[in-house]
């Protein structure tokens, strides 16, 4: 592609006019502020447009910078340019109001589409971005207060990562990493607030447990007590108990008393009650055969004392026969309306407690015969103690179900908070993007390494005329360049030389990237820094190697240099 | 007669648990059916449905006690219960212990029971989870008896692991009303004939929309049904779209205006869309003081012409880096995509 002809209307200090370019190399000469950077500007914005930055940054892009102080409407104008040895007219209207582009082949009268692609065909696929990054070159100048060297070092090494020497990808990646520490602060400080949640949590559970806790040791307390009233009450029963009895009974009691508290624990057919009903049935039967004993013997003693009556025996034994008749016959209704009563009571209130204190069977059988020796107040009490292990039991039940409510709620709250980390989404997009960073990057720089810096050696040789003979990157921080006789690290070479190296890289660079078309190449400003034999080599090689070059400088020296060593060199003047 | 079909209160629950109202929550769902219970008495309905997950756990007996208080505070009102999968029914339940009023009637049972409510010439059908999950679709073989009166099926579930159903297969049973619950969303699924009635109150931040319970009549015409909002607050989805001019204090202020115009006790979760300016990351954490935030999502996206980057940046690594991303379309793929260009951008500066 070669450009023939510029026309701008009005693009920053420029207007009205007209630029014809010529094959090979195009001085274009202007003192300071006579536009050179602006029509290098308008080259650029030709070819891909102007794009206009977002949001606070619009305020100093390109468009602003370039846009007309008056008549905005003018910001615009037309390039022609030669590829494939057709002529093809570019208009653009840059106004954002009006924005217009047109593509036309003027050696054919064909209307091209620019949004279809035409036009970056035309370009050989070279991107904007590629574009920056070759054939349009500035002087290497530093920005950061850096030395020339360390620019460009970076330069460098932010081209073989990246294809482009103002991206600098370390500072990328930093970016990332700041970015991501922010949202794995943010996530601590939020697990941090969790946990104290599953902390509350877990305060009441632990609550619960200790009351549920206390709850068991009352029950097995009250148990304990309940088994020595009976055990006291047996040692009464059977005065004359053998050691070895007794051994054998307390054994019998711990049995009983593990089998209460497996029941109580696994037993879960006594839910529906049908057992404790059973279980009842089994009362009042049994209290009936204590109670058909108790009438035998009631009625024996009545009988004693209707004989001692008639057989004239002393008053006293009547009496006593007769009181203890009474008392017999009165126990007896008492034990029946008890039993009724537990019976009755079990069944109907909370037929599912059986298993929570020793079973009626127990009662039962010892009371057969030790009714009469039974006081109320131990009857009472034993009542009493009944009742109060069936109260335990049924707040052991409750509290055992507020904690298991408890634990379900600990673990919804668990759930939900996992599904719920926004922070993690974030910290999981920031490494991705890094990885994905560091892995298109290495890629990149794999497919420069092998012969980015053989070219540019070579390039280098030949515009140093053999003084330098290679260009050594050792990894792109270090980077010496090699005479004939030795080794020069870049930081001991002379700032001319330093720009030759820099031309060197663009160049190179260039034959790979833009291998689809050749492109004019732009250099502003660049030879600023040369002497008069590297500004001759330079413009030799471009002139050997390049088909259209412009050369835009404020100095007269490029178009002397080139006067005497006869090239054809066609000068624009800028005023 | 006129009733109301109410259910999935779920009393006990702690909704957003960790957040500052939660604790306030759980005593206005309770506070809640106590006002349900005022209207079922002041509007003298005939009978109250409660269609399952009375209780979010398994509900004490101390709480049944305060229920059955409430109950016996609309002696004339017939209240038919069921358990369903939050509060099924465990071995040692005590909805099935409790000495509940003559008022009551619970369906304990695991396979389908009617009762019959001779004031109001009422059939009620229905029965009671009796563990977490059950896949069966139990509802399609539950056939109304046909006896003269009204027929009424108190179900609960509808998913694919709470007994699946469908309305033809609930239309087949013959019912002149299915009062259903489990799903948290009021909504009618055949006009005066099916219903979800809803939560009571909204539970988490997914029950968004109105919650109440329906209203219903059954007359000359048979049954009317009708939807009465009631819960004390709602779940809010809060969209607000950004533009390339929205900063955070703008943010801020835009949403400040939308939760007043909204309510504040309403509890809003905010989803941020929209273009921003590329150089502005929102903090969220800002947002949510700003009323009852449950949650910030911030999926607004950076004021970027990526198809036009592309081809700018084509042959660097900024065009590489979007070509790498743009088969992928995956929630985190997108948002590396923006990290990484902003960051890319950044350093080129």
């Amino acid at each position: 592609m070669k450009i023939r002809q510029l026309q701008i209307h009005s693009f920053g200090k420029l207007k009205d006019r007209e630029i014809i370019l010529e094959d090979g190399i195009n001085i274009v000469y202007g003192s300071n502020e006579s536009g050179k950077s602006t029509m290098h500007a308008f080259i650029r914005a030709m070819l891909y447009g102007i794009q206009r930055q977002r949001g606070r940054a619009a305020r100093n892009d390109t468009y602003s910078h370039y846009e007309p102080w008056e008549n905005s409407s003018f910001f615009s104008g037309r390039m022609r340019f030669e590829s494939g040895g057709k002529i093809f007219r570019l208009s653009r209207n840059f106004y954002k109001n009006d924005i217009k582009e047109e593509l036309i082949c003027e050696t054919d009268g064909e209307c091209l589409s620019i949004a279809q692609g035409d036009l970056e065909v035309l370009l050989g696929n070279v991107s904007e971005s590629v574009f920056d990054n070759t054939i349009s070159v500035e002087q290497l100048r530093s920005r950061t207060g850096d030395e020339l060297d360390v620019q460009l070092r970076n330069f460098m090494a932010n081209y073989e990562g990246s294809s482009d020497g103002e991206l600098d990808i370390e500072k990328a990646k930093s970016i990332l990493k700041a970015q991501k520490k922010e949202y794995e602060q943010k996530q601590r400080l939020e697990l941090a607030k969790q946990e104290t949640q599953k902390k509350q949590f877990t305060i009441k559970m632990e609550y619960v447990q200790e009351e549920l806790q206390r709850i068991e040791e009352q029950i097995k307390q009250r148990k304990s007590e309940w088994l020595q009233c009976k055990s006291a009450k047996d040692e009464t029963r059977h005065g004359k108990m053998t050691e070895s009895d007794r051994q054998s009974a307390a054994l019998q009691r711990e049995i009983e008393k593990e089998n209460l508290k497996r029941e109580q624990l696994e037993d879960e057919q006594l839910r529906n009650g049908q057992s404790m009903q059973e279980g009842g049935k089994e009362v009042t039967k049994r209290s009936g055969r204590g109670s058909l004993i108790g009438a035998v013997a009631g009625i024996l003693c009545f009988g004693l004392a209707v004989i001692s009556l008639l057989s004239k025996f002393p008053g006293w034994i009547t009496v006593v026969s007769t009181i203890l008749g009474l008392v017999i016959l009165g126990g007896l209704l008492l034990v029946r309306a008890v039993s009724r009563n537990n019976a009755g009571g079990v069944a109907d209130e909370s037929p599912n407690n059986q298993e929570e204190y020793p079973s009626d069977h127990q009662i039962d059988s010892d009371d057969e015969f030790a009714e009469q020796e039974e006081t109320e107040r131990q009857k009472e009490y034993k009542k009493h103690l009944r009742w109060k292990i069936e109260q335990l039991a049924e707040a052991q039940k409750e509290k055992t179900m507020q904690f298991e409510n408890l634990q379900a709620d600990y673990e919804e709250y668990c759930s939900i908070i996992r599904e719920d980390d926004k922070n993690q989404v974030e910290i999981d997009s920031i490494t991705m993007a890094l990885d994905s960073i560091e892995e298109i990057s290495s890629n990149m720089q794999k497919y420069w390494e092998k012969d980015l810096h053989q070219r540019i050696s070579a390039i280098m040789q030949e515009i140093t005329t053999g003084r330098y003979t290679g260009v050594e990157v050792a990894d792109s921080r270090r980077i010496a360049l090699h005479t004939k006789e030795q080794y020069v690290p870049l930081e001991q070479v002379s700032h001319g030389t330093i720009e030759q190296l820099y031309f060197s890289l663009r160049m190179a660079a260039a034959e790979y990237l833009c291998q689809e078309e050749a492109m004019p190449v732009l250099l502003d400003e660049v030879f600023a820094m040369y002497d008069e034999e590297r500004i001759q080599a330079a413009l030799k090689w471009l002139d050997e190697h390049k088909e259209q070059v412009l050369i835009f400088t404020c100095r007269k020296r490029e178009m002397e240099i080139a006067e005497q060593m006869n090239l054809p060199a066609h000068k624009v003047l800028l005023y | 007669m006129k009733f109301i079909h109410t259910g999935d209160i779920h009393l006990g629950a702690n909704p957003d648990a960790g957040f500052p109202w939660s604790e306030e929550r759980t005593k206005e769902i309770w506070d809640s059916f106590r006002g349900l219970i005022e209207v079922v008495r002041q509007e003298g309905i005939d009978l109250l449905l409660i269609a399952g997950d009375f209780f979010h756990r398994q509900p004490l007996m101390r709480e049944l006690k305060e229920i059955n208080y409430l109950f016996s505070m609309i002696p004339d009102t017939q209240i038919v219960l069921m358990a369903g999968n939050h509060d099924y029914l465990q071995p040692d339940s005590y909805y099935t212990r409790f000495p509940w009023n003559d008022n009551v009637f619970g369906m304990w049972e695991e396979s389908c029971q009617e009762v019959y409510l001779s004031e109001i010439h009422t059939w009620v059908y229905g029965f009671s989870y009796y563990e977490r999950e059950i896949t069966r679709r139990k509802y399609a073989q539950v056939k109304s008896n046909g006896k003269p009166g009204i027929h009424i099926l108190l179900a609960h579930g509808g998913d694919e692991k709470h007994i699946p159903m469908a309305k033809e297969e609930l239309l087949r049973g013959g019912f002149d009303y299915v009062a259903l619950g489990h799903i948290h969303r009021p909504g009618i699924i055949v006009k005066d004939r099916i219903a979800y009635c809803g939560a009571l109150e909204p539970l988490d931040r997914n029950d968004v929309g109105a919650h109440g319970y329906i209203k219903g009549n059954y007359g000359q015409e048979g049954v009317s049904i009708e939807f009465i909002p009631f819960a004390r607050r709602s779940y809010v989805p809060l969209n607000i779209i950004v533009e390339p001019d929205t900063t955070q204090f703008s943010l801020e202020e835009q949403i400040k205006a939308k939760i007043r115009q909204t309510g504040k006790d309403n509890l809003y979760y905010i989803t941020i869309q929209g273009m921003r300016d590329p150089d502005i990351i929102f903090m969220p954490e800002y947002l949510s003081d700003l009323g009852n935030i449950t949650g910030v999502e911030d999926n607004s996206k950076p004021d970027y012409d990526i198809e036009k980057m592309k081809e700018s940046y084509r042959g660097s690594l900024i065009g590489n880096y979007i070509g790498h991303f743009e088969s992928d379309d995956t929630p985190t793929g997108k948002k590396a995509l923006y990290y990484g260009l902003h960051a890319l951008l950044e350093a080129k500066r």
